[in-house]
């Protein structure tokens, strides 16, 4: 592999529009039964103070993907960009890969009765084009990266976040700018 | 939390109860070699039938498997993928055992076959079967998985059952001293599984996703159901039946083993919905 | 590797395609994997999202064989900027959604979910009929009501008011119901609506988004706000609730609701006593300044303001001083705050604090609310002659004309109506027994007509109380113009596929009822019966339009939407349209109006002792009013209504997470999912209202018609206090 693709979620600039999740499935116009991308958002407890803080994840596109170790089918496959490309023809349904996700991002089409997934937009990215989601996020709080020692050692760029599993299981290829809370004057306290 | 995966629960528990007969008559047969016991017609009959009992177990087992596909048709590419996947292993042992299975079915029909080394070969791709199905489930994603227990309590469903089906079926020609001795291996395998499942409790503790699970069996009227007739009925008939010094009752053996399918496909089904993976934590 | 999407989406297909002749799978006819490329076989067509929304987000559609297959923003507007909202993206769900309502069909009885395919005559004939005899019975046609509003907001879809004014004289419904009381203080201040371009917002050295979820409900605007931020421009947000806006803000103000007003107050006592009044400004441009600000050192304190607001002082002093001399200091006065009985009240506050600062024509200032000066269409779809001989309400001078019921106020009022009574009413582009307070009035309201048409594209609340439905057309399946009562781009909406069905646009539809009508008794409908939707679009333009966006054809804007060619900064010329051409602090109209002249506090209301909380009914994010969150990808993505409701309150009522919530008043009742947040405050309650697939959520159930302080002087009706609504909870 001559590198490894991510995206860089910035939580300081997200606001939680859910637009990349939607840009996702307008483009591929997925059932409604799967979410490639999906915004969440964090729980109050996790921040100082009460705030509306959202990640959005796809596939992570792992240095040690699960989906791909557990398929039985060789779904999987890594790209030399390191993208982790799911090739629903030969996928039979096990959904294992579902099980083994920490990110819960292989999704089973429940119409289809086959896994899907965020691919990267490959397609797109073969055309020099950005991957719909991050061409839909409104402040630009989506990127996609390389993921290298550059990246890790910038200052401010995190491996987790509060809310996300621990990033040892798969080694996922994305990467946060931590969310910033600026000063609140709440009638609650 | 996971589903009512019953395809995969019934996959599994017949699967085991299948590698487990052909294991408990191995046993009886290197034990008759030893003692040179005469084999008479009627033990041959319950060596075939009970080869039999154990080739429609497997064969439900592995029909019931393919409903857990989204494309039960496309079930043979899943062969492929024997680098990496447990899945693919499991398969490819079952697969092996199931011919091992049907060349031991073979034997069993022709008189005077030796047949112990083709039981040995058959439970022993069995077991490996078994352990590979356990390793499916060896995630790092769920914590409550990722250990020993999935290989020890598949491996227990295996001998529980595979002893009293193997006990029931022999309860006429067996002696009572071979039905006592199959009984009492699957009590010490009840009594072990039930001691074994509670340092696994104690083992869940160690991370927020086992404490789930944990959490969610001890809530769950369905766990106590299990631990009734799973553990607790199971262990008193048995005890029973062998302490008494009279021929094992064959209405007792059943009982138990009734109670022991019930109990452990109960268990498989916990095993499945309690699950509980890494994920991200936040509002849904 | 090679994924080919046709595989799967082929087999969605045939799932779906037992919902109905067409469906989802009408996308799946090709590759949509190649579809997102420019090949061939793949035809964009230009759209304009016609929502009832700031946005108004211009669109490029994918269309092959004839099948929408994706919606994105076009990069032309820099505003839209080639990106879309969540809602946007769902476009094709919309068009292709198999629960659309696909023919005309009749429900009999009303109500009973009993519904029957019929045709277009026969539907048409039963309307025509329907209005004869009415004419005949009461010797007008006042016993037919319209009310319309917010669906669609095409220039075209005036149409509809056009249909009505063709078969005579009626009564409709007036008013506007969300954003009138504001209109009205900005009427009374400036002469009109105009807020700066909302790109200008890069511009500001300091930004109060005063009301405002724009990360919700305008989200384009936010890339210019955080491009301020980003130049070191301080983003304040004032909200009773902790929005998804507000958790980006430098400083979270959480005011108590209704008190904006003095929370203004207080910063302009602030203001006058430092010294930090713009004279130079005031004095060229205002008139009634100093007499307000004689109210203001008389009658309010700091330590008041604070008392008042929920606010310290310390906090109203600074952001005072920093608003006064960050120049420029831009506000965007959202629409929640003046849903309130002083709501206008406080909006005119906040005016004369840009007045006072400086901060009016100023390229990165403005007291930003909206504007309709991009809206000078011919409305010719509209304008139609009574037929000859037609009666209405007598007029001073001996004509006739329509009779007025207040829209914000529909159900009570139409009962209300005696001189002939309200018989029949014909509802478009507006959903009332979901949308409008009140619900049970509204459904006894419903029941005492005699007929009940409504043109939609989906089984709402209010097509489950009609007798009549008849599919309408999505703005892809039409020729349409739009503009934004935000932005100032206007665009053109091509028709980009074939109308679905036997879905009609609502000038089609006048046209359909015109030929039905004259057949039975020529002469009583005047609506036109020629012309096809995109010449009946052409004639939406004149040269005012063609000038304002440098153009001298419509079809010009068939290359990409275009801009007003105004100064960035509203009011930048010093021209207030006020009757004295100049800011009116002191305003006679309002006076007129029975309005306190100048700008001073007028009491917020009260919870009244049985009902100690504020529940707010805001905007959804999923949704816009009753649309989009119906479609298969929101329910996916946002299944159920959710109450927010801060720990300690539910703490007090014995409510955990996920409990059920039943939230009552005199009025009615909403039972609600718990969602515990500190977002909110103890005393207020929040639920988004929306319209869910196969639910009876609906928060209208609770909020009373109470009318806001103004509308009357613009909107010809005061808007609805829709968050002064208070409930009493229980655990369900």
């Amino acid at each position: 592999m001559s590198k490894q693709l991510g995206f860089l979620h910035n939580s300081e600039k997200c606001i939680g529009c859910r637009g990349c999740e939607m840009a996702c499935k307008n483009e591929y116009q997925s059932d409604a039964s799967v979410r490639w991308r999906q915004v969440y958002q964090l729980r109050e407890k996790d921040f100082s103070q009460p705030t509306r803080m959202f990640i959005s994840i796809a596939c992570n596109h792992c240095e040690n993907p699960e989906c791909l170790r557990v398929c039985p089918v060789k779904a999987y496959t890594k790209r030399e960009d390191g993208i982790v490309v799911h090739d629903q023809d030969r996928c039979i349904g096990c959904k294992l890969c579902t099980m083994a996700c920490p990110y819960d991002r292989p999704q089973f089409n429940a119409i289809l009765k086959k896994v899907e997934k965020c691919n990267l937009c490959y397609e797109r990215l073969d055309q020099g084009q950005q991957p719909a989601c991050v061409a839909a996020c409104v402040p630009e709080a989506l990127e996609l990266v390389e993921i290298n020692e550059e990246l890790d050692l910038k200052v401010g760029v995190l491996k987790t976040l509060p809310g996300m599993p621990n990033p040892s299981v798969t080694n996922p290829s994305i990467r946060f700018i931590g969310p910033k809370q600026g000063k609140q004057i709440r009638r609650d306290v | 939390m996971g589903n009512w995966e019953w395809p995969l629960v019934i996959f599994t528990v017949l699967g085991q109860t299948s590698v487990g007969i052909i294991f408990c008559l191995w046993l009886l047969e290197r034990k008759r070699g030893k003692q040179a016991t005469a084999t008479t017609t009627e033990y041959q009959g319950f060596i075939q039938s009970s080869i039999l009992v154990s080739g429609v177990l497997l064969a439900v087992a592995m029909i019931a498997s393919l409903f857990h596909l989204g494309h039960p048709f496309a079930a043979y590419r899943a062969l492929t993928h024997l680098g990496t996947s447990w899945l693919s292993r499991e398969i490819l042992l079952f697969v092996f055992a199931f011919g091992a299975w049907a060349y031991l079915a073979l034997l069993s029909r022709k008189p005077g076959s030796k047949m112990s080394g083709m039981m040995a070969l058959t439970s022993g791709l069995g077991f490996l079967g078994i352990i590979s199905s356990a390793l499916i489930y060896t995630l790092p994603r769920v914590p409550a998985w990722n250990n020993l227990g999935p290989v020890i309590f598949f491996l227990m469903t295996s001998i529980i059952l595979g002893t009293l089906v193997t006990a029931f079926l022999g309860r006429k020609v067996l002696a009572s001293a071979e039905v006592k001795q199959l009984l009492n291996i699957a009590l010490g395998s009840v009594i072990g599984s039930a001691i074994l499942y509670l340092l696994y409790f104690s083992l869940l503790q160690a991370t927020p996703e086992g404490a789930a699970t944990a959490q969610y069996l001890l809530t769950s009227p369905v766990f106590l159901v299990r631990v009734a007739v799973g553990w607790v009925i199971p262990i008193f008939l048995i005890m029973n039946a062998v302490l008494k010094k009279e021929n094992p009752q064959p209405q007792i053996i059943l009982f138990a083993l009734t109670c022991g399918v019930a109990g452990e496909l109960l268990g498989r089904g916990l095993f499945y919905v309690s699950a509980m993976g890494m994920h991200i934590t936040a509002l849904m | 590797m090679k994924i080919t999407r046709r595989q799967f989406i082929g087999g969605t297909a045939a799932i779906t395609a037992g919902a109905g002749l067409f469906g989802f799978n009408m996308l799946a006819k090709s590759d949509v994997a190649n579809a997102a490329s420019n090949q061939t076989g793949v035809k964009t067509f230009r759209n304009v999202c016609p929502r009832n929304c700031y946005d108004t987000c211009a669109q490029i559609s994918y269309v092959e064989e004839g099948v929408l297959k994706k919606v994105e923003g076009d990069p032309k507007s820099t505003y839209t900027n080639g990106k879309l909202c969540l809602k946007g993206y769902n476009y094709t769900r919309r068009v292709y959604s198999p629960d659309r309502i696909k023919y005309p069909m009749k429900q009999t009885p009303r109500g009973s979910g009993n519904w029957e395919r019929i045709s277009w005559d026969e539907a048409m004939n039963t309307i025509a009929e329907k209005i004869l005899d009415l004419k005949q019975r009461y010797g007008s046609t006042l016993p037919v009501c319209l009310d319309k509003y917010s669906g669609n907001f095409g220039i075209t879809h005036y149409g509809i008011e056009g249909t009505l004014s063709s078969i005579g004289y009626t009564t409709r419904a007036v008013g506007t119901p969300c954003w009138p009381a504001g209109i009205d203080s900005q009427t009374y201040d400036f002469g009109t609506i105009f807020n700066n371009d909302p790109e200008d917002f890069a511009n500001a050295n300091y930004i109060i988004l005063w009301g405002s979820n724009c990360a919700w409900t305008g989200v384009h605007s936010l890339p210019f706000i955080m491009k301020a931020k980003e130049r070191g421009a301080k983003l304040v947000v004032i909200d009773p609730i902790l929005t998804s806006t507000a958790s980006k803000a430098d400083l979270f103000i959480q005011i108590k609701n209704s008190t904006d007003g003095a929370l203004a107050l207080g910063m302009a006592r602030y203001i006058l006593d430092n010294d930090l009044v713009d004279w130079d400004y005031v004095n060229a441009n205002s008139i009634g300044f100093e007499e307000w600000a004689d109210y203001v050192k008389k009658n309010i304190t700091l330590d008041w303001a604070a008392e008042k607001t929920g606010i310290p002082k310390d906090v109203i002093i600074q952001i005072a001083h920093e608003y006064a001399t960050a120049k420029p200091a831009s506000m965007w006065v959202g629409y929640g705050m003046q849903r309130h009985t002083n709501g206008g009240q406080n909006v005119r506050i906040i005016d004369a604090l840009g007045l006072m600062t400086g901060n009016i024509g100023k390229s990165g200032g403005g007291v930003n609310y909206a504007h309709l000066e991009t809206w000078g269409f011919n409305y010719h779809a509209m304008v139609m002659p009574a037929p000859e001989g037609s009666v209405g309400m007598p007029g001073p001078d001996g004509t006739y004309t329509n009779r007025s019921v207040n829209m914000n106020n529909f159900a009570g009022d139409v009962q209300a109506l005696t001189d002939p009574p309200v018989k029949m009413l014909w509802l478009a582009c507006r959903n009332p027994v979901s949308q409008d307070p009140d619900t049970n009035d509204i459904i006894k309201m419903f029941n005492s007509m005699e007929l009940v048409v409504t043109v939609d594209s989906f089984f709402n609340k209010t097509v489950e109380l009609s007798d009549i439905v008849l599919p309408a057309t999505t703005h892809f399946e039409d020729w349409d113009v739009m503009a934004s009562y935000w932005h100032y781009w206007v665009g053109i909406n091509q028709r980009a596929i074939d109308p679905m069905y036997e879905s009609k646009s609502d000038v089609e539809i006048a046209m359909a009822l015109s030929k039905a009508m004259n057949a039975l008794e020529p002469g009583s409908c005047t609506y036109p019966t020629e012309g096809d939707p995109e010449e009946w679009t052409a004639k939406e333009f004149n040269d005012g339009v063609f000038n304002m966006l440098g153009i001298s054809d419509y079809k010009e804007l068939l290359d990409g939407p275009r801009k007003a060619k105004f100064s960035p900064a509203a009011w930048a010329d010093g021209n207030f349209r006020t009757p004295s051409k100049k800011f009116e602090v002191h305003s006679e109209r309002a006076a007129q109006n029975g309005l306190p002249a100048i700008p001073i506090w007028v009491e917020e209301m009260k919870a009244p002792n049985q009902y100690p909380i504020r529940f707010m009914t805001p905007h959804p994010q999923h949704g816009l009013h009753s649309q989009f969150q119906n479609l298969d990808w929101m329910m996916a993505a946002n299944p159920e209504p959710l109450l927010e409701i801060h720990p300690k309150l539910a703490a007090e009522h014995g409510i955990g997470e996920g409990d059920m919530v039943r939230v009552y008043n005199d009025l009615g009742e909403v039972t609600i999912k718990a969602r515990l947040t500190e977002t909110t405050s103890p005393d207020v309650i929040v639920s988004y209202e929306a319209w869910y697939k196969d639910s009876k959520f609906n928060v209208n159930f609770t909020v009373k018609a109470i009318p806001a302080d103004m509308g009357k002087q613009a909107t010809g009706m005061d808007g609805i206090a829709f968050h002064d609504n208070f409930v009493a909870i229980e655990k369900a």
